[in-house]
C-alpha cells in the first residue's frame, strides 16, 4: 500500500508564518504537522510514501530524510506551483498491483481507521468541502484534481467529523484546542501529562509562583520567570522563555521563541518576533526583541564579526586615505560630471514588511548601475576605497549582494525578493568577482546563491577571488 | 563538458562534467546555445555534484533560449547537493524538475 501527500506548503492567508515554515512543517505539539500526518498513516501499515512538494521543499526533504528513521521508503516530487500541484500525480509510476492508494493533504488529518475507497470531506458550516484525503484507485488519480472544483461524480463521498486542520491561523488554534482537550486523541506526544490537562516535556523550569490552568502543553527546554500566567489552551513549544508577569491564555508559542515581560498574550501565534492575531488574522513583525524576539538568533556572532569587518575597514580606509584624496582630486580635475555618487539603498537584512525598512545612502565615485562594467583596478578605486568608509560606519559589509533602493526591491519578483531581503549589502559582489553578466538570469543567479551561501568562509574566497582580479588586474 | 542523444522526439543533453562553475559555464553556454532551440529538451544533471552561481546562471541561459524558441526544457536525475541548491534558491519554482528520465518523459505527454 503506498500514500501520496500532496503538501504545497503556501496557504492563502499564511504569508507571514510561510516565509519560514512551509504550511505543513508548522510546529503542531511537539512536531511539525506533517510528521503528525505521516506517524498516523504509518499505523495504517503503509510503508511507502510519495510527497508532492512546491513551497520551500528542502525544509521538508532534509527533515525527513529517505525515511529510514520511520522504518519507510520515501519519495519527493516537485511541482513548479501550488496551483498545478496536482498534475504532478500524473508522473507518478504506480506497479501494476498497487490498485489505490491514500491520497493526504498536508495542512488536514482527519480520523480515519479503515481502508474504504472514496474521498474524505468536512463539514464547514452547510458547505461540504473536499479535505484533499482519500483513498483512490490509481486509474482516478487524474481526476482528483476536479475535486476542488466540486465536481465529486466519479468518487464516494465519505465525512469525516474529527479531524485536524492548520490551513488558516484559527484553525491551527482551534486544532491545537481540540488535541489538548482530547477531542482528538490519535497523536503520539513527545510529552508526559503529568496531571490532567497539563503536559510537561523534559527540562522545564516552571517556578512555583507560576499560575499554570490546563489544558497545556510545554515543549522541552522552555524556561518562564517569575509569576507567569498560564490560563489555559497554551501551548509552548522547545526552547522558548517567558519572562516575568506574562500572562498567556488560548495562544501557540513556536519554538525558540522569546517572550517579554508582562506581556499579555490571547489568541495569538507567536513565532519568534512575530506575532499574529487569530481574532482579526493579523500579522505583525515586532521590532523590538525586549517584546518579542527570536533565541536562534547568533547576536554575539554577528556582532563581533561587525565589530571586526568596521574595524579592519577603518585601518584600510587610514592605509588607502591618501589613495582616496588622490583620487578626489583626480576626478575633480578631469572628470566632467559629478565626482560623488549619494546613492540610497534599503539595510540588510530587511523584515519582510516594506513599512519597516530603512533606507540609506551610500557613497561612491561611480554610478551604481556601471560598476560591473568596471575593470577591476577602477573598481578599487572607484568602488573598493570609498566603499571602506561606508563599512567602517557599518552601513555595509565587505562582501555582499549589491544594495538596491526600495523601487528597485519592491520590482523584484517575489522568490528573488525574498532571498535579497534577508541577505546583506557589499562592495565586492558575487556578480562582479565571477563576471556574471547584467542579464536577469546571471543577477538572479549570483544574487540568490550568494543569499544561500553566504557565510565567512564564503565571503573569504570572493574577498580573495577579488583581491586577486585587483593584483593581476584582469576578472 | 556534455552528451547528447534523441529519444522519440525529445532531444536529450547530459552534463557529464561533475562540476558546473565559473571555469566552465561559458563553455556549457556556448555549447549549448544551439541545442536548446528544440522543441523538447531533457537536461541529464545525474552526474553533476556541484554548481555555484555561474552555473545557476548557465543553466538558466539553456531556460531562456529554450523558451524563446517556444520549446520545452526540464531537468531530471538532479543529485542530492545539487538539488539542495536548487531548492534553496527556488529554481524549483523556475524549472521542471523531475526524479527519473521515465517521469520527465512522461511529463511531456500530460
Amino acid at each position: 500500500m503506498r500514500a501520496v501527500i500532496i503538501a504545497p506548503g503556501q496557504s492563502a492567508n499564511m504569508s507571514l508564518i510561510n516565509e519560514y515554515y512551509p504550511t505543513s512543517m508548522i510546529p503542531f505539539l511537539g512536531k511539525p504537522f506533517l510528521q503528525h500526518i505521516v506517524e498516523c498513516i504509518i499505523s495504517l501499515g503503509i510503508k511507502k510514501f510519495d510527497f508532492v512538494l512546491s513551497h520551500l521543499p528542502q525544509k521538508i526533504e532534509d527533515f525527513f530524510g529517505n525515511g529510514e528513521r520511520w522504518g519507510c521508503e520515501f519519495t519527493f516530487h516537485l511541482a513548479k506551483s501550488v496551483d498545478n500541484i496536482y498534475q504532478t500525480l500524473n508522473i507518478i509510476n504506480f506497479a501494476a498491483e498497487e490498485k489505490s492508494v491514500l491520497l493526504a493533504h498536508g495542512m488536514y488529518l482527519p480520523r480515519i481507521e479503515k481502508h474504504e475507497e472514496g474521498v474524505y470531506f468536512i463539514k464547514n458550516g452547510d458547505t461540504k468541502k473536499w479535505c484533499g484525503w482519500g483513498w483512490i484507485a490509481t486509474d482516478k488519480l487524474e481526476t482528483v484534481a476536479q475535486l476542488n472544483n466540486d465536481d465529486h461524480s466519479q468518487h464516494t463521498m465519505c465525512e469525516v467529523s474529527e479531524y485536524l486542520a492548520i490551513d488558516s491561523y484559527a484553525n491551527l488554534l482551534s486544532s491545537v484546542q481540540k488535541v489538548l482537550n482530547k477531542d482528538f486523541d490519535s497523536l503520539l506526544l513527545n510529552a508526559n501529562e503529568i496531571e490532567p490537562g497539563v503536559w510537561l516535556s523534559r527540562n522545564v523550569l516552571l517556578p512555583s509562583s507560576a499560575t499554570v490552568k490546563p489544558p497545556v502543553y510545554i515543549g522541552e527546554n522552555c524556561r518562564f520567570d517569575q509569576n507567569v500566567k498560564i490560563n489555559g489552551n497554551v501551548v509552548v513549544e522547545e526552547g522558548c522563555i517567558i519572562e516575568q508577569k506574562s500572562t498567556l491564555e488560548n495562544a501557540v508559542i513556536f519554538p525558540k521563541s522569546y517572550v517579554g515581560e508582562a506581556l499579555d498574550l490571547k489568541n495569538v501565534i507567536v513565532d519568534k518576533n512575530r506575532l499574529i492575531n487569530t481574532e482579526f488574522g493579523a500579522e505583525i513583525e515586532v521590532v523590538d526583541d525586549f517584546i518579542l524576539g527570536n533565541l536562534n538568533d547568533k547576536a554575539l556572532k554577528k556582532t563581533l564579526q561587525n565589530a571586526f569587518s568596521r574595524t579592519l575597514a577603518m585601518v584600510l580606509f587610514m592605509v588607502f586615505l591618501p589613495i582616496f584624496i588622490l583620487s578626489v582630486i583626480c576626478l575633480k580635475l578631469f572628470r566632467r560630471g559629478a565626482t560623488f555618487f549619494h546613492n540610497d539603498y534599503v539595510v540588510l537584512p530587511a523584515k519582510r514588511d516594506v513599512n519597516l525598512w530603512q533606507s540609506k545612502k551610500f557613497l561612491s565615485f561611480c554610478e551604481k548601475e556601471r560598476v560591473n562594467n568596471l575593470s577591476p583596478l577602477r573598481h578599487f578605486f572607484l568602488v573598493f576605497v570609498p566603499g571602506l568608509w561606508n563599512v567602517a560606519c557599518g552601513k555595509m559589509h565587505f562582501v555582499g549582494v549589491p544594495p538596491r533602493n526600495k523601487e528597485e526591491i519592491e520590482n523584484l519578483p517575489q522568490d528573488w525578493r525574498s532571498l535579497y531581503i534577508g541577505s546583506k549589502t557589499g562592495i565586492i559582489t558575487e556578480q562582479y568577482v565571477k563576471s556574471l553578466a547584467n542579464t536577469h538570469e546571471d543577477l538572479y543567479a549570483s544574487e540568490s546563491f550568494y543569499a544561500v551561501s553566504s557565510g565567512f568562509q564564503h565571503d573569504l574566497r570572493i574577498a580573495v577571488s577579488y583581491l586577486k582580479c585587483v593584483i593581476f588586474g584582469k576578472k | 563538458m556534455i552528451t547528447t542523444q534523441t529519444d522519440n522526439d525529445t532531444f536529450i543533453i547530459t552534463i557529464t562534467s561533475d562540476v558546473l562553475d565559473a571555469s566552465n559555464s561559458n563553455e556549457f553556454k556556448e555549447q549549448t546555445a544551439e541545442l536548446v532551440k528544440q522543441p523538447k529538451v531533457l537536461i541529464d544533471m545525474s552526474a553533476l555534484k556541484f554548481i555555484d552561481s555561474s552555473g545557476l546562471g548557465a543553466i538558466l541561459s539553456c531556460l531562456r533560449g529554450c523558451n524563446e524558441s517556444k520549446g520545452k526544457l526540464k531537468l531530471f536525475a538532479i543529485s542530492k547537493t545539487v538539488r539542495t541548491l536548487f531548492e534553496l534558491v527556488r529554481m524549483h519554482k523556475v524549472f521542471d524538475i523531475y526524479n527519473t528520465k521515465e517521469e520527465a518523459m512522461a511529463s511531456f505527454d500530460g
